[in-house]
Parts: C-alpha cells; sequence; structure tokens
C-alpha cells in the first residue's frame, strides 16, 4: 500500500449519497414520534444503499457511514445504521441468513428477552437477539410475531422501544463469540458519531445560511465580527469532529486493528464529537436568535438529534472514562499512542 | 465549506511507518548518549548547533532538498515523520527550523541556480542557521503595512533600513529572510513587497535581545541601518513578495508544531493519573483532542504532498491545535499544587510561552478571517 486511499469513500459514492438524501429531504418531513419515512427506505433499499457492508471490504464502512452522516444531516427518519452498520455485520460475522430489504435490529436482551430503549424496534421485521446464557454469548434470529413492543421515543422523537422477546423464541440461541456483544455496541457508538457529523453539518450549514441572509443594524449579521467568530469556530469544530470520525472509520474497518484499537478510536471520535457538537449547538442557536428555539423553525431538529445521540450507546462521560482507563493501563507514552 | 471535508483521513504507509520506527529509536538512542535534553517549545528555544549538525549527519535535516543540492531528496511526508518525532522527543530543533521548514522550500520554489547552490547544501548540512524577518514595531498581523525600506543604488544591489521584531533566534542565526518595501505604496497594499536574504554580520545590522517574561532569550529586534546588499541578495521577483510570503505560510501553519508543543505537559498528566491520582476528564478529552489534531495535520501534509492547496485546512489545524495547547497548559496549572513541591520546571516554561501559540505563525484571528472569507460569511 504506497497511497493510501483505498478504504476511504469513493468521492463518487459520496456524491451520489448526497444527492439522493437531499432529493428525498424535498419532500419528507421530521417525524418525531418515532414513525419511519417509508418512501426513503424504499428509494435507498433499492439503490442498494441499505445493505453496503461487506466484511471483506473496508471501504464498504465508508460508505455506509457516508450515508448515515447525509441521512443524518437531512433528518430523514430512516435506521440505515442499526440496519447496516450493526445488523449486516453481525449477519456476516455470525454467518446468519438474513433478508436483505426490510429492517432487521439487533440487540442484547436479557434471560427473559428484554431490552429497554431499542432503536427503531417497532419497525423491525426482524430482530437479532444476543443474549447472556449460563456460558456464553448466544445469538438468535427472531421474527416480529414474537416480539411484544412498548413504544418510546429519545430526546429528538426517535423510536426508542422497550421490547420482550419471547423466551421460547431464543432456547435454540447459537452460541458465538463472547465479545461480538462488545463489538457490536462499539459500531453503535460509531454510528452516533457519524450521525452527529451529519447533523453537525446540517446546523454549521443553517447557520451560514442565516447570518448571510439576516439583516440587522443594516447589513447581514454575517458581516459582524463577533458573529464571524462564532460561525468560524463552528466550521472548525465540525471539521474536527467529522476527522476524529474518519479516522474511527479506517480503524473499525481495518481488518489488522484489535478489538482495543477500535474501541479507543471510537472513544476518541465520541469525545471529541460530543464536545464540538456542543460549541456548534450554542454558536447556532446564538446565530439564529429567538426564532432558532421555535417549533416550527428546522434548527431544533438538528442540535436535538446531536444531543439525544451524543447520549445513546454510552454516554461521553463513559467514552472517556475508557479513554482513562486506557491511559492508565499501559505505560507507552502519549506520543505512541497518538502516532 | 460547509459539509465539505477539509481532511482526508490517512493511512501511514509501511514505509513511512518503518521510517518514523527508525528515526524514533535513533532519537532514543540519541537521548540515553546525552546528545539533547528534552525541552518544552524545542523549535523555538531549543537551539543548539551542534545537535542540529549531529542530527543533519542522521540525514534529518534539508530531507526535501534534492540530492543535487545536498539534500536526500526524500518526500514532504518523509520530512513530516521525522519532524514529528524529533518534536514529540523535545529535541532541540530550533537551531535549524526556519532554515529547513520555510527557506529551503522558498529557495527551491523562488532561488536563483547560484542562490540555491551556494546555501542549500549548507542547510542539508546543518551548519547554515536562518532567522526570518517579517513583523516590525508598526507591522502586527498588517503584514502588508511593513516600512523596512529596501532602496535599489545606482550602481546595483540594494540599501536596507528598517526595523524588524519577535525575530527569533537572530542571535544566533546566520542569515535573515526579511520582507522589505522594494516599491512605492500604491493602492494594491500587496504590491511593492520584495524578500531580501541578508547576513546577519553584515555591518549596519545590530541585533537587540528582546527577553521573554521568564528571563529566557529567543526574541530580538533587528535594526537594519543602511545595511547594502547585492542584487543576489533578493530572492525570487522583485516586487512579488507578498505572494511568495503567502505561499509560504501553509508550510508554517499546520505542521505538528501547532499542537505537539504542549505534549510534554500533556504526558505529565498522564503519568499523574497513571501514579495513582484520580483520572481527570480533562485528560481524556485533551488527549481525544490531540489525537484527532494529529490525524489532521497529516491529512494536511499528505494534501501538500499532492500539492492540494491547503490554507484554509492548514489555518484551522493551527487554531484548534494552538488552542488545545492552551487548554492542555491550562489544565495543568489547575491540578498544579506547589504548597510542598516547587512548580515543576516544564509546566513554568510553558505557562510562559503559552501565551505566544495563538499569536505565532499569523494570530488565530488573522486565521479566523481567512476562513470566514472561504464560508462566505467575510466579503
Amino acid at each position: 500500500m504506497t497511497e493510501s486511499t483505498t478504504v476511504t469513500a469513493d468521492p463518487e459514492v459520496v456524491s451520489l449519497i448526497n444527492t439522493i438524501c437531499a432529493d428525498l429531504a424535498q419532500t419528507a418531513q421530521v417525524p418525531q414520534d418515532g414513525s419511519l419515512n417509508q418512501d426513503a427506505w424504499e428509494t435507498l433499499s433499492q439503490s442498494g444503499l441499505l445493505s453496503l457492508t461487506d466484511t471483506n471490504d473496508p471501504q464498504s464502512l465508508a460508505h455506509a457511514a457516508t450515508l448515515a452522516e447525509a441521512i443524518a444531516h437531512h433528518r430523514l427518519a430512516i435506521p440505515s445504521g442499526e440496519h447496516d452498520i450493526m445488523s449486516k455485520w453481525v449477519g456476516q460475522t455470525v454467518g446468519l441468513d438474513l433478508d436483505a430489504t426490510a429492517l432487521v435490529i439487533t440487540t442484547e436482551v436479557d434471560r427473559d428477552g428484554r431490552s429497554t430503549r431499542v432503536p427503531w424496534a417497532r419497525h423491525a421485521q426482524t430482530f437479532v437477539a444476543l443474549s447472556r446464557t449460563g456460558e456464553g454469548l448466544g445469538i438468535s434470529v427472531v421474527t416480529s410475531d414474537d416480539v411484544e413492543i412498548t413504544p418510546g421515543l429519545n430526546h429528538a422523537g426517535d423510536a426508542r422501544d422497550a421490547i420482550k422477546i419471547d423466551p421460547a423464541a431464543l432456547a435454540s440461541a447459537e452460541r458465538v463469540d463472547p465479545t461480538l456483544g462488545d463489538a457490536l455496541r462499539v459500531r453503535g457508538a460509531y454510528l452516533r458519531a457519524a450521525q452527529i457529523v451529519g447533523a453537525m453539518n446540517a446546523a454549521v450549514e443553517a447557520s451560514l445560511q442565516y447570518a448571510s441572509e439576516r439583516e440587522q443594524f443594516g447589513r447581514p449579521i454575517a458581516k459582524f465580527p463577533l458573529v464571524q467568530r462564532m460561525l468560524v469556530e463552528s466550521v472548525n469544530e465540525s471539521q474536527l469532529g467529522a476527522a476524529a470520525v474518519d479516522h474511527a472509520t479506517l480503524v473499525v474497518a481495518d481488518p489488522q486493528a484489535t478489538d482495543s484499537d477500535k474501541t479507543m478510536a471510537v472513544a476518541i471520535a465520541r469525545s471529541v464529537v460530543a464536545h464540538a457538537a456542543g460549541a456548534v449547538t450554542r454558536h447556532a442557536h446564538q446565530v439564529h436568535g429567538a426564532i432558532g428555539t421555535t417549533a416550527e423553525h428546522p434548527l431544533h431538529f438538528s442540535t436535538q438529534a446531536m444531543e439525544a445521540w451524543a447520549s445513546e450507546f454510552g454516554s461521553t462521560a463513559h467514552w472517556e472514562s475508557l479513554i482513562s482507563e486506557h491511559l492508565r493501563a499501559t505505560t507507552q507514552p502519549v506520543w505512541d499512542l497518538i502516532s | 465549506m460547509a459539509g465539505l471535508k477539509a481532511f482526508q483521513p490517512v493511512h501511514e504507509t509501511p514505509a513511512l511507518a518503518q521510517l518514523r520506527l527508525s528515526v524514533r529509536k535513533r532519537i532514543d538512542e540519541l537521548a540515553q548518549q546525552g546528545a539533547f535534553e528534552p525541552t518544552v517549545d524545542p523549535w523555538i528555544t531549543g537551539w543548539d548547533r551542534s545537535f542540529s549538525e549531529l542530527i543533519a549527519r542522521e540525514g534529518w535535516v534539508g530531507m526535501t532538498i534534492p540530492t543535487e543540492y545536498g539534500g536526500h531528496g526524500r518526500t514532504f511526508l518523509d520530512r513530516y515523520v521525522v519532524t514529528e518525532e524529533l518534536l514529540a522527543a523535545g529535541a532541540p530543533v530550533a537551531a535549524h527550523w526556519f532554515a529547513d521548514r520555510q527557506i529551503a522550500p522558498a529557495l527551491l520554489k523562488h532561488g536563483t541556480a547560484e542562490q540555491k547552490a551556494d546555501i542549500l547544501p549548507r542547510i542539508a548540512r546543518g551548519e547554515l542557521m536562518f532567522a526570518i524577518g517579517m513583523s516590525e514595531p508598526d507591522t502586527g498581523s498588517d503584514l502588508a503595512s511593513v516600512r523596512t525600506r529596501a532602496t535599489p543604488q545606482s550602481g546595483g544591489g540594494w540599501q536596507i533600513s528598517g526595523t524588524k521584531i519577535w525575530t527569533s533566534g537572530a542571535h544566533h542565526a546566520d542569515k535573515i529572510l526579511m520582507l522589505a518595501r522594494s516599491g512605492a505604496v500604491s493602492e494594491d497594499r500587496h504590491a511593492g513587497l520584495s524578500q531580501f536574504i541578508v547576513d546577519l554580520d553584515s555591518p549596519g545590522i545590530t541585533v537587540r535581545p528582546i527577553p521573554a517574561a521568564d528571563g529566557r532569550h529567543h526574541f530580538n529586534e533587528v535594526f537594519f541601518d543602511a545595511v547594502s546588499v547585492g542584487d543576489d541578495a533578493v530572492l525570487g521577483t522583485v516586487g512579488n513578495g507578498w505572494a511568495q510570503v503567502m505561499g509560504e505560510l501553509a508550510f508554517e501553519r499546520s505542521g505538528p508544531e501547532r499542537f505537539l508543543t504542549a505534549l510534554p505537559i500533556l504526558q505529565s498528566s498522564v503519568d499523574a493519573i497513571r501514579s495513582g491520582q484520580p483520572s481527570r476528564d480533562d485528560v481524556s478529552r485533551h488527549f481525544a483532542r490531540m489525537a484527532t489534531l494529529r490525524r489532521m495535520s497529516y491529512s494536511v501534509a499528505n494534501d501538500i504532498e499532492r500539492a492540494v492547496p491547503v490554507d484554509v485546512a492548514a489555518g484551522i489545524v493551527k487554531i484548534l491545535g494552538t488552542t488545545l495547547e492552551g487548554d492542555v497548559v491550562q489544565a495543568a496549572l489547575v491540578h498544579a499544587d506547589t504548597d510542598s513541591t516547587p512548580m515543576p520546571d516544564a509546566l513554568r516554561r510553558a505557562l510562559t510561552s503559552r501565551a505566544s501559540f495563538t499569536l505565532r505563525g499569523g494570530t488565530n484571528e488573522v486565521l479566523q478571517g481567512v476562513i470566514a472569507k472561504s464560508v462566505g460569511a467575510r466579503g
């Protein structure tokens, strides 16, 4: 490998994804009641963009992450990442035969088959359930007929439902590598980081747009140096967040990387992205003024999503405590750890 | 640019990874042998001619200079990797820093055959040290307002008069690359500026030290009183100084010195939690940001190698990197308890130099202007 472009997203695929998502956003509402955008799901599914994952091709993760970012940017209500980056990956890793088109949600369940705050569960046709057994970790593929759903929502209005799977459906669980549960949580956390980058870009774009149109004291507010400073800080932080996620993509997709490498790259991304999102949110609302605080203005679709996602698949504090543990557990100089 | 990624992730190639390991190992040996004492801010304050000559013999100075000029014909990324390792080790690289980082690329781009043949081999041997003369007492961020005057002489050559200030290392360096006004002030503020390479022992030059708040001396004021130089002192084209200087800035702004200066401070905070002190959120957070900034800086280096324009990306790295450096130092100060032991020397030094992090190489406010313009927030 002389030049490593193989694992970064193909610019043509990126452009295709952005075009399709922007088109879908023209007509889409942002529901905050947990519903799913069927049109968007079907369009993306027919384009093959909902089953990009190929564990033999590291570039596929870069494409799947690009899609998750673009969907988050436009707040299209579809769980591409839960379906593709999580479930399809588990399916390929373990060798499950999963239907390619209908939503598959993967989650850990307790001995009674229960799990809480499961993303998009009410829309899933299939569940992949990871259950702790006496001897280790078991995996079962369950259809929605065997699952009882109690609807719930997250802070941004995405479906986060409680589920109870009929224990009989888990009885013949196959044993899998016990580290699969942790690896799946890392991928979930990575997905949320990528989504936050998408929402952050939307908030920055909206701020730049608004500041160039909104006039006060006879000129666009973007002409005021103090406003420019907020805009520039927002641009800088969003680029930092994107760089952290893009690096995590390289590591998570790298067949040579260890689980610990992947966990640390995702922990770093989650820390960086969470604080970047905090700065962008503060500035975006300050730039937008009162209108940005209203239900009718779309800014909150991005800012609330960032807040919601930053506290899923582990809090920011959780990921930062993992960084701390990692720093404590080794004697390697800091430089060796970041170079 | 919002939404567009200014930083492409880069995987280190096996060849670069190999270079990094061998350099790291050798620096370790040199440190063991007592060839240098690790220092904070080593590219500004670590002036050590014999160390520069020593590492020049290792092939680590003038790496990108072609072999025909005594250099090593290596890529910009090779140099980047070596520079990172030297800075991370706190090695005293100040003596050859400006010559290696800016003068060599500027000469390769704009120099005459004679200038290149004369100067580049000596840079590559680590024996010719440069200072950079940009700021003046009345010219800081507004660089186009320089007043130092270069007047053409009737018999050929130039006479230079004026004052440069905040000139790091001018009291040790052999030559200075300076910006002077060579033509009339016109509507176009950027016209009429030229770059000159001047021997610092020329008659008419006086160097006055400006000690920093902790008493250390790297800043100087350099007075030019009717200093005569030949036409061969001009770098590039007369009147094209502004464009030439702007071209150097990307090299200057995105390098590893923009986030690694505070590395020893972050390392001591990590050492503290390793020795049993309670975990600190700020350490995890700063570690995460530093790791990411390092990726961004590497990405800019990769773009420079491929001749992709990087002025905005370099500005972003410098703003975020130098701000982080200040945050790391502040966090260490928050945890410093000097009731039983004195403040560690590294922290004292960092506290003095932290005020410079966000100033040198173009203030962060000037760079914010560059970024604001690029995203259409400023006309």
